[in-house]
């Protein structure tokens, strides 16, 4: 009997057909016969589902099972539905290893940050990298062992790029929701310019950068803190930003269009020989400003902010895991213990009913 | 039936008997699978880079509430049955679905309070699905504080029959209150989840391929095994009780 219904569980697994040799039935002369072992059509769930039929084989001739058919013969037949689950467990094992989600982000050991699609990712185990070549644009976001921002952001370029740097020719700082930010402009040559936002991170610093290399443009990007009046309107945080670059001002706005990337709603101010983007999200406002044949701004602008605004640190809370493991482990192991002290307390009234009786006899 | 040979009936009973064999396997094939569950949701599933390692309790915490389910489930059909043929198996059969029923509700309580901690910044607050999970976890406790109180034993099974029939409708509020009940913040994994909701995750295939085994089995083997190992133990219990109240009686 047990010989009999095990193919038959391994065969509901795979999903195949009750046409077969394993059942004795015929199959239609155009249908292929497929058994437990047929490896050639289902890879993975073929070999699970071969080897669950060996087990199944192997634990129906074992003396357990055979004493058990012996004893009784019905609970058998009800086994079935008990052996599926766990066998239905071990698939699940399988198919869980060879199917996760792929997700967004770069994640490295301390950090997540956005994987930009269609840039050349050039990430290294300890910090994220974006090169786009046709933009002459790379976007960094690293973690540095410099407990001071700026010096730290100067440390990273210096590392990263190359770059001698002097002192920053804009540097403010803004609260955003998982801390407090540094903002930092340089110009290190002639060409390249570097937009950098650094917080701190306990002993280290988190480094979010910015760098063009384009001849033919300048580019820079910013986060400044919005003021009561200004909320709500990016053409005046435009404004205002270009006051603080002091490259611009506002009577050089000639159009205004709005404009939807993912990573928000922006204004787009075209003006005399420059374009200018504005984002308002939360108590910030995020400005990118391109001088020269600016084109790439919105890629350029949309790209960094999806940097800015979607890194963020894992949480390390394993220790509430462990807290919420034992004390779900410490409850079930109550409900047991206390069967087994039940059974004992029952098994000592009975010895004491019976040691009573003997005394009364 | 003589006084002698009720007792020895009643001995009898109070016996430990051999355990069935399909109970056996059950308890195996539990024990087997918690432990796979475990690594699945611990160490097969990927780490929410969002909440971090706390969220796999998820697979613990969302099946024991389904564990629970089903064991007060079991209360309302046993006392049901016990109402209608007056049998004192069903009644044991509601009694054990209170217990299991109440350990399952208690980690269910306590892994969320755990995971709203880091998520949350709280161990409790008042919102809706928090506070009915509270009252069900109570409305099952106070069933077995009145079950200890009332001395007809009759009067006893009947009035906890009913008890527990009624006790049913706070697992179902509970179960359904942050699909009504707009103001919570609780997280819903399956469907959308309320407008306040905090700490949701997608079911991500990672996360159903480790939830499904886990729910499974915290909805029906750990549930019916650890019900039917009680009822045994409730059986052998009573006849000790009655073999106590019959020689006694001599």
């Amino acid at each position: 009997m047990m010989r009999s219904f095990l193919p038959l569980v391994s065969l509901k697994l795979a999903r195949h057909s009750t046409c077969g040799e394993e059942n004795g039935r015929n199959c239609p002369s155009d249908s292929k016969k497929i058994t437990p072992f047929d490896g050639s059509r289902h890879s993975i769930h073929t070999s699970f589902v071969g080897a669950t039929y060996q087990v199944a084989r192997v634990l129906g001739r074992s003396r357990w099972i055979t004493a058990l058919k012996r004893t009784n013969g019905t609970v058998l037949r009800q086994y079935r539905t008990s052996l599926l689950i766990p066998i239905l467990i071990f698939a699940s094992v399988i198919l869980a290893q060879g199917d996760q989600d792929t997700v967004p982000y770069i994640q490295s050991s301390a950090f997540n940050a956005p994987l930009l699609e269609g840039w050349n990712n050039q990430s290294g185990d300890d910090f994220a990298q974006f090169h786009s070549a046709e933009d002459h644009a790379t976007i960094r976001t690293a973690l540095v062992e410099i407990d001071e921002p700026v010096a730290a952001a100067a440390s990273d370029l210096r590392r990263a790029f190359g770059f001698d740097l002097e002192e920053p020719i804009y540097q403010d700082k803004v609260n955003l929701a998982d801390g407090t930010w540094n903002v930092l402009l340089y110009e290190p040559d002639a060409v390249a310019s570097a937009s950098v936002m650094a917080r701190r991170a306990g002993s280290q610093t988190v480094v979010i950068s910015f760098v063009e290399s384009d001849p033919e443009a300048r580019i820079l990007m910013l986060a400044i803190a919005q003021t009561g009046d200004t909320r709500e309107d990016a053409a005046t945080e435009i404004d205002l930003a270009l006051s603080l670059l002091a490259s611009n001002n506002a009577a050089d706005l000639v159009e205004t269009t709005a404009l939807s990337l993912p990573s928000g709603e922006w204004t787009r101010v075209v003006g005399d020989g420059f374009l200018a983007m504005g984002m308002v999200f939360g108590n910030d406002s995020y400005i990118a400003v391109g001088e020269g044949e600016a084109e790439s701004l919105p890629k350029l602008a949309d790209a960094y902010n999806r940097s800015v605004l979607g890194f963020f640190v894992t949480p390390d809370n394993s220790g509430y895991l462990a807290l919420a493991l034992t004390a779900s482990f410490a409850i079930l192991a109550l409900l047991i213990l206390s069967y087994f002290w039940r059974s004992r307390n029952i098994q000592k009234d009975l010895q004491l009913i019976e040691s009573l009786n003997q005394t009364d006899s | 039936m003589t006084a002698k040979t009720k007792v020895l009936s009643l001995r009898q009973s109070a016996e430990a008997t051999p355990m069935p064999a399909l109970l056996k396997l059950l308890t195996i094939v539990t024990l087997v699978g918690f432990c796979i569950t475990l690594v699945l949701g611990l160490l097969v599933a990927g780490t929410d880079i969002q909440q971090g390692e706390i969220q796999r309790i998820f697979y613990i915490h969302m099946p024991s509430f389904f564990g629970a389910f089903t064991a007060f489930g079991l209360t309302v059909v046993g006392g049901i049955l016990y109402l209608w043929r007056k049998s004192e198996g069903w009644d044991r059969i509601a009694l054990a679905g209170v217990e299991v029923g109440l350990a399952f509700a208690l980690i269910n309580l306590v892994t969320g309070a755990i995971w709203a901690r880091p998520i949350w910044n709280t161990w409790w607050t008042w919102d809706p699905r928090l506070t009915s999970a509270a009252i069900m976890a109570l409305t099952y406790a106070a069933y077995l504080m009145l079950r200890a109180g009332i001395e007809d034993e009759a009067r006893k099974r009947s009035f906890m029959s009913v008890y527990g029939i009624f006790a049913f409708t706070s697992v179902l509020v509970t179960l359904f209150i942050i699909r009504v009940v707009p103001e919570t913040i609780h997280p819903v994994i399956v469907g959308a989840s309320p407008q306040n909701a905090q700490g949701g995750f997608e079911a991500t295939s990672g996360v159903v391929m480790a939830l499904i085994p886990s729910l499974l089995l915290w909805l029906t083997l750990m549930p019916i095994t650890l019900i039917w190992h009680r009822v045994r133990i409730e059986r052998r219990l009573e006849a000790v009780n009655r073999l106590k109240m019959q020689i006694l009686s001599e």
